[in-house]
């Protein structure tokens, strides 16, 4: 349903241009979820917000294409993508919820003003019945459709920014962190609402996290991003129980697992890599315990390792070998030392604009 | 068992609301309060780890602030290493301020950044009027080198704004430590980082614990972190302690309806292990104005009618842990 073949994006700052997203493949079927993982600056965001261009000004598609349902999204006009495309067929959840509602209207009328911007002959009545309908089916009493968003909890502002997601049947949800600012329980309802709400409307998502073990829970395919490029894609179980990609490990390392009876988190040394001019070679490589030569002299390819696993690693095949080291702590905390180092490699964001904080147009 | 280090009898910690001069002169001196702690007694002992959950707003950070006498208990005693500091003022509270420390949550608001490095971790030895000069600084290198800053002359003239999320939380860190507190508190200390960068603080943190054989009070709202690093986890529901155990204890076998939801409720990475979530109805109630008896009543799964009527107590269940709930009521004193 959706192809996303060699993306690129890039973020044009006084210091160059940033390749936040390096030539990412990505296949959504409908029904699917996938769940996009890494570090922030990793590109992950990026990704999703260059479907439905909701970049930050600075931001362009440098190149790659996205293709919806056999229409080239990035050759589409900025006003044919919001009629047809921005909401309608792809919509978005965006992490904070409070920052994603205006302050100043009702929740009930910015879902209203939603609807009716993509379906000019709904009426405002009709409007605010399904917007009503929604917040019921999602667990809100329906009268609070009349509140401002001030008058809400979090976990309620995340419902309702899910309602507004949703209020026009799309085909596809990014949801960015959706529940990372909540708390357990409410998070676990949150998913759980989207989940059900996903079966009901026969949607796809890509889920956006830093958290291991809510993709694992929650998506049927995970990609594990790291400098704007996908180091590893397969299915959910294979990540969590069989990763092949040395960051892959580390991220399994310092992720505590509340089943484990015992457990040594360890963290990865360094920091996230530069994407202003990235060198030849494996954006890891500075961070991985098992680069060789080659990894810093050529830029790894995916390679497929068994059905639908793929991973971009030079040492892939040495699967076994990596898996015992990168369990051990030596491995990793050899190189803490050299870290404070490589001191210049801040990560460069990008601009937050207005768009960014009123993604729901 | 070992010496108790710190602690809390009974604490309670209130904020009043609609403060103005007006709502002041109506009110007839009878002000509405948040009671964020609200009956709090809990001990660690020395050298342990002690982690405290629940939710946001359930009073978790006003209690570890109320402990260090950062906010003021309206009511409630607070010791430390056997001695009453709950009306210290002056000279005996800048002493106990030496020997206990905070890490805040927040690595990119908490630090100045108009101060560098140095001057920012040297600010404690100042205050404090510890050492010559030369001694500080030698003190601040030397705790930045400990904090995994190498090496420390790379950092000392830095800027906040030039370190990165992880170092800045070192940087907190360093800054905490300097004084060589025999406690410190952590709110929340990686909570605003990456995760990958997460265990590299944690495993300072749990280091530092081990050479010097501080306590710790660790304050989150992941129950996967605090069973990995604390000896004992104390769940906190709307201002009071709903179950004080060790950390397995609570997280393997909880018994409090509130910590069986929220243990239930926390995502697992092992796709093995199904997960069967309890629901809680509702929202957490108004903390100005809460419900009689048990205030966990309702959302409760299990609430009972007895339950609406009087608070319950702590009552000893199996494994070394308390719960307030009245099911462990008959059970007082036997293992169920």
């Amino acid at each position: 349903m959706l192809t996303i073949e060699n993306l690129e994006v890039h973020y044009t700052t006084d210091e160059g241009d940033v390749r936040a997203v390096d030539g990412v493949n990505l296949e959504l079927d409908r029904n699917e979820t996938i769940g996009l993982v890494g570090e922030s600056g990793c590109g992950k965001t990026t990704t999703a917000k260059a479907i439905i261009r909701l970049l930050a000004t600075n931001g362009r598609i440098a190149g790659g294409s996205i293709r919806f349902e056999g229409t080239e999204l990035t050759a589409l006009s900025d006003r044919d993508l919001r009629r047809d495309i921005r909401w309608n067929e792809v919509s978005m959840i965006p992490q904070n919820a409070m920052n994603g509602f205006d302050p100043v209207y009702t929740v009930g009328q910015q879902i209203v003003e939603v609807i009716r911007a993509h379906e000019p002959d709904t009426t405002k009545r009709d409007a605010m019945r399904r917007a009503r309908d929604l917040f019921e089916e999602l667990g809100i009493e329906g009268d609070r459709i009349d509140d401002y968003p001030h008058q809400f909890s979090g976990g309620m502002a995340q419902r309702a920014m899910v309602a507004l997601a949703l209020s026009l049947g799309p085909s596809i949800v990014l949801a960015d962190e959706p529940t990372t600012a909540l708390d357990v329980v409410i998070q676990d309802q949150i998913l759980q609402v989207i989940s059900d709400m996903q079966d009901e409307l026969d949607s796809s998502m890509i889920l956006i996290t830093h958290d291991m073990s809510v993709v694992s829970e929650t998506c049927d395919y995970i990609a594990v991003m790291y400098g704007g490029r996908i180091v590893e894609y397969a299915d959910a179980r294979t990540i969590i129980q069989n990763p092949c990609h040395p960051y892959t490990l580390g991220l399994r390392n310092s992720f505590p697992d509340i089943t484990a009876e015992s457990q040594e988190l360890i963290s990865i040394p360094g920091v996230p890599p530069n994407l202003i001019d990235p060198d030849e070679g494996c954006k890891f490589a500075p961070r991985c315990p098992f680069a060789q030569d080659e990894c810093w002299e050529v830029t790894p390819t995916p390679e497929e390792f068994g059905e639908g696993h793929i991973v971009e690693c030079h040492r892939a095949e040495e699967v076994d070998m990596l898996q015992t080291e990168a369990a051990k702590r030596e491995t990793w905390v050899g190189e803490e030392r050299d870290v404070g180092v490589q001191r210049d490699q801040r990560r460069v964001r990008p601009v937050e604009t207005e768009q960014d904080s009123n993604s729901h147009e | 068992m070992s010496n108790i280090k710190i602690a809390a009898e009974d604490v309670k910690t209130h904020f009043a609301v609609d403060d103005d001069l007006i709502s002041r002169m109506f009110s007839r001196g009878q002000r509405e309060v948040v009671k964020a702690v609200d009956g709090v007694s809990l001990q660690i002992h020395e050298g342990e780890s002690f982690g405290l959950a629940g939710e946001s707003g359930c009073g978790k950070t006003t209690l570890g602030k109320t402990i260090l006498r950062l906010r003021e208990p309206a009511e409630g005693k607070i010791y430390f290493d056997g001695e009453e500091i709950t009306d210290k003022s002056g000279d005996e509270l800048y002493e106990f301020r030496c020997e206990a420390q905070i890490i805040h949550q927040d690595p990119y608001t908490s630090l100045n950044p108009q101060f560098r490095v140095l001057q920012w971790v040297r600010e404690p030895l100042k205050v404090h009027r510890i050492g010559s000069a030369r001694e500080q600084i030698a003190k601040v290198h030397n705790t930045l080198e400990r904090v995994g800053l190498r090496p420390a002359s790379a950092y000392a003239d830095k800027y906040p704004s030039e370190l990165s999320g992880g170092e800045r939380q070192r940087v907190g860190i360093a800054r905490a430590i300097v004084l060589d507190p025999s406690f410190i508190v952590s709110d929340e200390p990686v909570s605003m980082l990456d995760v990958s960068i997460r265990a590299g603080i944690i495993d300072l943190l749990q280091r530092l614990q081990d050479n010097t054989g501080m306590s710790a009070l660790f304050i989150s709202h992941d129950l996967s972190l605090l069973k990995h690093i604390c000896d004992r986890i104390g769940v906190m529901y709307l201002g009071k302690l709903v179950e004080v155990g060790p950390a397995d204890q609570i997280i393997n076998n909880p018994r409090h309806p509130y910590t069986q939801a929220l243990v239930s409720s926390t995502p697992i990475i092992n796709p093995d292990v199904d997960r069967d979530p309890i629901t809680l109805e509702g929202d957490v109630p108004d903390p100005i104005d809460l419900p009689p008896g048990c205030r966990f009543a309702p959302r409760c799964p299990k609430m009972m009618q007895e339950c609406t009527v009087e608070e319950p107590q702590m009552y000893d269940v199996e494994g070394g842990s308390e719960a307030r709930c009245i099911l462990y009521e008959e059970s007082h004193g036997k293992s169920q």
